[in-house]
């Protein structure tokens, strides 16, 4: 019986300490794939690999991408650059046949990705403000290239739908409930972001080739958006502190003016693995005739001058004995197992030369403005012109930026838009061309989702 | 010997008869200590043999005396020994079988006679998971499958042998292939999360994840699917299977039981003499339903027609099939080509079993072998050993099980399911071989399907689940245990993609294959202490059990991409890929502890009330959320045993009423999806690989909670020959745990957190089973099991501002499709019209998906009946469900193009005018006709009936007499698995319901048990 009673005492004890003695079991240790947003921002490389995916997300897919959700394509469909075979009735299909609605998946694409990468670059901003690093410097790069990426997005989003939400925070309960901006203030946010980002950004480049934004690039973002935001003496400023660094020697030999290498990039996304191919050359150059995605319109390749050595560098043809095809050849790496040579290039020089030369035309210098036009034709092969009406040096400004930018990022669209060209151009060449296609709907489920995003956009 | 024993009772009848006639017998109603005289001197040995009603001897009878400790079991002739004095009385119990009390007596050779158990409730013990009952005397719902209803069918899956026997369980096979996964429903969707509505497995006590840890990008096209872990768990080795469904049964896994448990309790050594036994089978499988395609000459016209219709002549370059290239006379029967072969399963199984009183063993081997249906060389193996050690101190304080589990699976198929090739290749196109043996690619104008073939899915699985239960009785009335376990799980696989899968003309090498990598790997352990305590005092029954739970699961998965090999003969491995990439590489730690109870008072036998309860800690939930108690309460009456019941009804053998009610939740929603953390991403750039904000992170969500209510009447008639369960069910689950959607500019499409949506699951389910003839030597019993069950959705806050406004409606299932109204052909231009219900003149989404079609079933169960005569033995298993369900409208290509199509598409406008089921024919560039079509293919039309009727299985045997072998019992049996299906479905298969996997298979199986 006092066995008995000292075994129960024995066992009760046991069991109450393994019951009693675990209180923090549950408490588990991160994976080693994971870590706490603290943690990321205790250390420059764990905060910079958090930027550098930011990069690595545009590349891949949304707006900035090379492939069918990209501008390049659906806004190179939407204007007059690109005619478009793949899948009738496509959402790709609809930019091309301006049939888009509210609900169309690949602007909602544009706008997810593009508000989820602004997120990942407030939470950059965010973090870095309470950092416990100690080098500055690194702090000040991440940061400049977060805001200069806020302010990039920004830029894309108040261009093609109009009125935004400028979002600078990562809270969600402020960011659920958030109202449009007007476009005017969503561009003075823009430039206080690019102003504040170029303080911040170093002109040296980190990383190889010219993949990651510096000053410079800061600044060419914010000659842009300028010249966007009729800001023309601005831009004039900018652009030439920009080339008068010197850094960036226009690429002279065309063929090589969209290889990595190029001297005359400012700014552009890195590939990713080296032997990778930009999307754009895997979307762009067609496999089989007649072309399965797209082709350059015919009237676009017949507007080169002749001589414009482009036409024989950028403009790829393919043939099936009868008939023939132009595609966009900028990017050449297309085989698979070829050589990769080529990143995407979102910013270059010869973009500022334009820009300059639009925002003097725009204020009477017209001698300067041909100045700058002359460079970009002269390095086309083409002789430099002597224009001395405005009109006529506009005209030839927007001719160059048609030629020089075909194919890339939708420039045509936004120049068509900037220039109020798009309703006398387009509607003869879209049937389904409105008044209301000037902006795209905002996605029909952010509405739902968000109250305070309402009106919808005209049209929709 | 026996002489000397008749001698010895000789005398003792002669001491008897002198006590006898000295008036002292009083003496002999006293216990055995009264020193009187020597009782051992009645002692004597007997002698017996057991038998089955057909004569058929039975090993590993337990023989006791009524009152003592001391007994034996039969041998493999069912003789046994005992030493007995005339006044004992012997117990002979053995499962199965009804329990026998035989006097003594004086006889020393007693011959006795088992009859077989079907009806009588209060043998048949269910495990409860902490505890077992008996059957009639459980306060929960919990279904059960043994051993003989398992190895009656030739599957490889616990999962496929439970299909049709369980009342409110619904198991649907996702494919034919091996390797496949299953689907399995307990009563029901509770939760709005589709990775939320898994059973929780155990096996022998040891939680078993049925996630899986492969990847559906390399094994989807093949498997429908990822590979499902249950494959590793051999159906041969399962004793018996329980799903516990309401309350009462599962409240106490807590967190882990909303959506039942599944027990899985595998086969343990039988005593006696050391056997072995030998199971071997053969079968043959074929599709069990092919579609009726159309022939050649139909197809021709379908596309003339079509071409026609588009105003496109002369016909394009591309049309190969028309336009004179391909032989137009020419006529394949591609199901049969691609997917018509056989495929050839073998299983073998050897076992020894043994042991005594004190110490059993069981050691077990299963090889199974399965080829597959399509071309080429595609196998599945299975290696599987199973272990059961299980020992008794002489005392019976001390006690312990152990069991060992392993199995090695290797699975090579093709990457792709052939299945929708083989319905829509152009019946005319070419053949697939040249000539020379060589794949025909038909001067680059066909793409053979073959050329897959060279892409290949192969996975290696090994899975161990180890547990031993070690218990311990302190005083009679208190057992100390604990149980152990640990499961560790190894999974590899691989995707080929080499250069030949196009056609050589194209000029691939080599170095454009491609391997995709994958593996996995996870361990768990689990300890539970636990005590249990009984008491009993006058008629008052008191048993109550606390434990607590420890468990960790760890694991890991890789997922490795490598590009470029020198040559296709490398491409399986990694280090000849000239650039190789990690794209994924996840850990995830999963920690749980817990304290549960259980009390259960039991008066008169009448009267139960079963209080069960878990204090659960989850490592899911953040800190402030993290414990949360569950329970629940049962009661039963069995009022057939009141007096005055049984005077009324006399033909009633056994009632029940039982009810309960409890809370049980559900934390399946992934790891550290409460933390805000940033993970790998996988995007590579400038060299680095980025890391990504993983999410917009709330602290703050909790469980899910599910609440069950459950009452049944269970009835027994004409001494238990029929017994009828009738129950009704009602789970609640609330505080859904899903993302809620919130606008882009939040950076994320949504929040994890407990939303206000209910799901109801009502139902009823009735189990009847009847022992309908017993006679000399025959045998008729039956059973069927029917659930009726009803999914729906309760309330949603701010549904219409969600994104799920699209996907349910309040107050319907949450399976609802929201489709188009199908309203016919337009008479004018033969195009589909559909209902516009928003009236603007456009058939939109989602405004005008508003017509609602509920595919759950509207009940589903099982017939099963079983006919012994003398040594024959006929099992078969009917299955049905009625339901409505998607047919082959739905995913059917554009009728006209350059598809083969079902022979339903030959009716069609304007042949058959507007009552047709099929528009114009277009081969895809009318527009119209194209927009209608894809409207066509999400509206009411692709609703239609699915239901049922199944030959799910069917087993004949025949056990050799005992007489014709001494050394070795035979049974040599016949199987047939889904023989046969009775459906008006339109459409490849109704329970699989997709035309890109092939259905179940149709199985003849041989085989034959040897034990010796």
């Amino acid at each position: 019986m006092k066995y008995r009673a000292t075994r129960l005492k024995v066992l009760f004890l046991l069991f109450s300490i393994t019951m009693g003695g675990c209180d923090q079991y549950t408490e588990i240790d991160l994976p080693n794939d994971r870590l706490t947003g603290e943690a990321v921002f205790k250390d420059p490389l764990t905060a910079e690999a958090a930027l550098l995916d930011i990069y690595a997300n545009m590349r891949q897919r949304g707006m900035i991408a090379g492939d069918l959700s990209g501008l390049s394509i659906l806004m190179g469909s939407y204007s007059d650059e690109l005619d478009y075979y793949g899948v009738p009735n496509s959402s790709v299909d609809t930019f091309y046949s301006h049939s888009i609605i509210a609900s169309n998946d690949l602007v909602a694409t544009m706008w997810e990705l593009a508000y989820n990468q602004i997120y990942a670059a407030n939470a950059l901003v965010e973090g870095l403000d309470t950092t416990e690093i100690n080098e500055q410097e690194e702090i000040n790069r991440i940061k400049g290239e977060a805001l200069f990426i806020r302010a990039f997005l920004h830029f894309y989003l108040v261009n093609l739908f109009g009125e935004i939400p400028y979002v600078t925070t990562t809270a969600y309960t402020v960011n659920s409930t958030i109202g449009r901006t007007g476009i005017s203030e969503v561009y003075d946010n823009i430039i206080s972001d690019l102003i504040k980002a170029e303080e911040l950004l170093p002109v040296d480049y980190k990383g190889s080739f010219h993949t990651r934004p510096n000053k410079m690039a800061a600044r060419a973002l914010l000659a842009r958006t300028y010249l966007y935001a009729d800001k023309n003496t601005e831009a004039v400023r900018v652009v030439t502190s920009v080339i008068n660094s010197g850094l960036y020697p226009p690429e002279m030999n065309l063929e090589k003016a969209f290889l990595k290498t190029s001297s005359a990039t400012i700014w552009q996304l890195h590939s990713g693995e080296e032997q990778k191919k930009t999307l754009e050359a895997i979307t762009m150059i067609p496999s089989a005739t007649p072309p399965d995605i797209l082709s350059l319109r015919e009237e676009l390749v017949s507007s080169f001058e002749t001589g414009d050595m482009r036409k024989q560098a950028w403009v790829g043809s393919i043939s099936d004995g009868t008939d023939i095809w132009y595609y966009p050849y900028k990017y050449k790496n297309e085989n698979p197992s070829g050589t990769a040579d080529e990143y995407s290039i979102i910013l270059r020089i010869e973009e500022l030369y334009l820009i300059r030369a639009e925002a003097y035309a725009q204020t009477g210098n017209l001698q300067a403005a041909v100045a700058d036009l002359n460079v970009i034709r002269n390095r086309a092969g083409l002789q430099s012109m002597q224009l001395s009406d405005e009109q006529s040096v506009l005209n030839a400004v927007i001719e160059q930026w048609r030629l020089e930018f075909f194919s890339e990022m939708g420039h045509r669209w936004f120049d068509l838009k900037r220039w109020n060209m798009a309703g006398q151009i387009l509607p003869s060449i879209k049937p389904g061309w409105r008044e209301t296609d000037m902006l795209l709907p905002i996605p029909e489920n952010e509405i739902i989702l968000n109250d305070q995003l309402q009106p919808q956009n005209p049209g929709y | 010997m026996q002489k000397k024993y008749i001698l010895r009772d000789r005398c003792t009848l002669l001491f008897a008869l002198l006590i006898f006639s000295t008036g002292t017998c009083s003496l002999f109603g006293n216990t055995k200590d009264v020193n009187l005289f020597d009782l051992a001197a009645y002692q004597h040995r007997i002698k017996g043999t057991v038998t089955d009603s057909n004569g058929i001897p039975i090993q590993g009878v337990n023989v006791g005396i009524k009152g003592s400790s001391s007994g034996t079991f039969s041998d493999e002739k069912g003789a046994f020994y005992l030493e007995a004095v005339p006044s004992d009385v012997l117990i002979l119990s053995y499962i199965g079988f009804k329990k026998l009390e035989v006097a003594v007596g004086s006889s020393t050779e007693l011959s006795l006679v088992l009859e077989e158990d079907v009806t009588d409730l209060g043998a048949v013990t269910v495990n409860a998971g902490y505890y077992t009952v008996t059957e009639k005397e459980r306060t929960g719902s919990i279904s059960k499958i043994t051993s003989k209803s398992i190895d009656d069918q030739p599957v490889a899956s616990p999962l496929a042998a439970m299909q049709g026997q369980m009342s409110g369980v619904l198991i649907t096979q996702n494919t034919g292939v091996s390797g496949g996964g299953f689907n399995i429903q307990v009563r029901g969707v509770n939760s709005l999360r589709a990775d939320g509505n898994a059973p929780l497995y155990i096996v022998d006590g040891v939680p078993f994840s049925s996630e899986s840890l492969g990847s559906t990008s390399l094994s989807g096209a093949i498997l429908g699917g990822a590979s499902s872990p249950l494959n590793s768990i051999n159906p041969s080795d399962i004793q018996s299977i329980e799903v516990l469904k309401d309350a009462d049964a599962t409240a106490i896994y807590g967190s882990r039981g909303a959506n039942g448990v599944v027990l899985i309790t595998t086969k343990k050594g039988k005593a006696g003499k050391t056997s072995l036994s030998l199971n071997t089978y053969t079968s043959a499988g074929t599709l069990a339903r092919t579609m009726n395609l159309m022939d050649t000459q139909e197809y021709i016209a379908m596309r003339r027609e079509a071409y026609k219709n588009d105003g496109i002549d002369p016909y394009p370059s591309s049309a190969y099939d028309v336009n004179g290239t391909w032989d137009q006379n020419r006529y394949t029967d591609w199901q049969k080509e691609l997917s018509g072969g056989t495929a050839w399963t073998t299983n073998t199984q050897l076992g020894i079993s043994g042991g005594n009183e004190n110490t059993r063993f069981l050691i077990s081997g299963t090889h199974r072998k399965e080829t597959s249906v399509f071309p080429g060389d595609n196998g599945y193996h299975r290696t599987s050993v199973h272990n059961n050690l299980n020992h008794r101190s002489d005392d019976e304080r001390f006690s312990m099980n152990m069991s060992v589990d392993y199995a090695a699976e290797t699975n090579n198929q093709m990457f792709a399911d052939l299945t929708s090739d083989a319905m829509t290749l152009p019946p005319n196109a070419p053949a697939l071989y040249n000539e020379d043996g060589s794949l025909n690619w038909e001067e680059g104008t066909f793409s053979n399907p073959l050329a897959d073939m060279a892409s290949r899915y192969r996975s290696k699985t090994k899975n161990l689940i180890a547990n031993g239960l070690f218990s311990y009785k302190v005083i009679p009335s208190l057992t100390a245990k604990i149980s152990t376990g640990y499961t560790s799980t190894r999974l590899t696989e691989i995707r080929t993609l080499p250069s030949t899968v196009y056609n050589s003309a194209i000029g691939l090498t080599s170095a454009n294959s491609m391997l995709f990598h994958n593996s996995g790997d996870r361990y768990s352990w689990i300890v539970e202490p636990q005590l249990e305590w009984n008491a009993g005092w006058g008629k008052n029954t008191l048993a109550a059990l606390i434990g607590a739970t420890f468990q960790t699961n760890q694991s890991e998965t890789l997922n490795q991409i490598g590009r470029g090999f020198s040559s296709n003969e490398l491409i399986e491995s990694l280090a000849a890929a000239e650039t190789v990439n990690v794209s994924n590489h996840t850990q995830s730690e999963y920690k749980y502890q817990a304290i549960y109870a259980r009390v259960n008072y039991k008066w008169d036998g009448k009267y139960l009330i079963n209080l069960t309860g878990r204090r659960d800690g989850s490592s899911r939930f953040g800190s402030n959320r993290r414990y949360a108690t569950f329970g629940a309460v049962g009661m039963a009456w069995l009022f057939a045993r009141e007096k005055f019941v049984e005077n009324a009804v006399p033909w009633l053998s056994f009632g029940k009423v039982r009810a309960s009610y409890g809370t049980t939740g559900n934390d399946q929603i992934g790891d550290y999806q409460y933390l805000n953390t940033y993970s790998v991403s996988g995007g590579l750039y400038d060299g680095v690989i980025g890391l990504q904000p993983s999410r917009l992170y709330n602290p703050d969500f909790g469980w899910e909670v599910n609440k069950k209510l459950e009452m049944a009447l269970e009835l027994g008639f004409l001494e238990d020959r029929i017994s009828l369960t009738g129950a009704w069910y009602q789970n609640r689950s609330s505080n859904q745990l899903v993302g809620i959607p919130l606008p882009a500019t939040t950076g994320f499409s949504s929040i994890q957190a407990n939303l206000g949506a209910t799901v109801e699951n009502v139902g009823w389910e009735f189990d009847l089973r009847t022992l309908n003839v017993q006679g000399e030597g025959f045998k008729w019993t039956s059973s069927l099991n029917l659930s009726i069950p009803k999914n729906k959705l309760l309330e949603f806050e701010n549904l219409e501002g969600s994104t799920y406004a699209n996907q349910y409606v309040i107050g319907q299932p949450v399976n609802i499709q929201k489709l188009y109204h199908y309203t016919g052909i337009n008479p004018d231009t033969g195009v589909y019209t559909f209902e516009d219900y928003d009236l603007d003149g456009q058939v939109s989404t989602p405004n005008d998906r508003q017509f609602l079609a509920n595919i759950d079933p509207d009940f589903y169960g099982g017939l099963s009946n079983n006919i012994q005569y003398k040594n024959w033995n006929l099992d078969f298993l009917f299955q049905f469900v009625k339901q409505q369900g998607r047919n082959y409208l739905y995913g059917l290509k554009i009728p006209g193009a350059m598809l083969n199509m079902p022979a339903y598409v030959l009716d069609h406008w304007p042949e058959n005018g507007t009552e047709a089921a099929i528009q114009r024919y277009t081969t895809g560039i009318h527009g119209d006709a194209r927009n209608a079509y894809l409207r066509h293919g999400s509206s009411s039309a692709i609703i239609s009936d699915a239901s049922y009727i199944r030959l799910k299985n069917i087993n004949v045997s025949y056990t050799i007499p005992r007489q014709w072998s001494k050394l070795f019992s035979a049974r040599i049996y016949m199987q047939g698995q889904n023989l046969l299906t009775l459906t008006k479905y339109k459409g490849q298969d109704p329970e699989s319901q997709l035309g890109s996997y092939i259905p179940p298979l149709k199985q003849y199986a041989l085989g034959i048990h040897l034990e010796f």
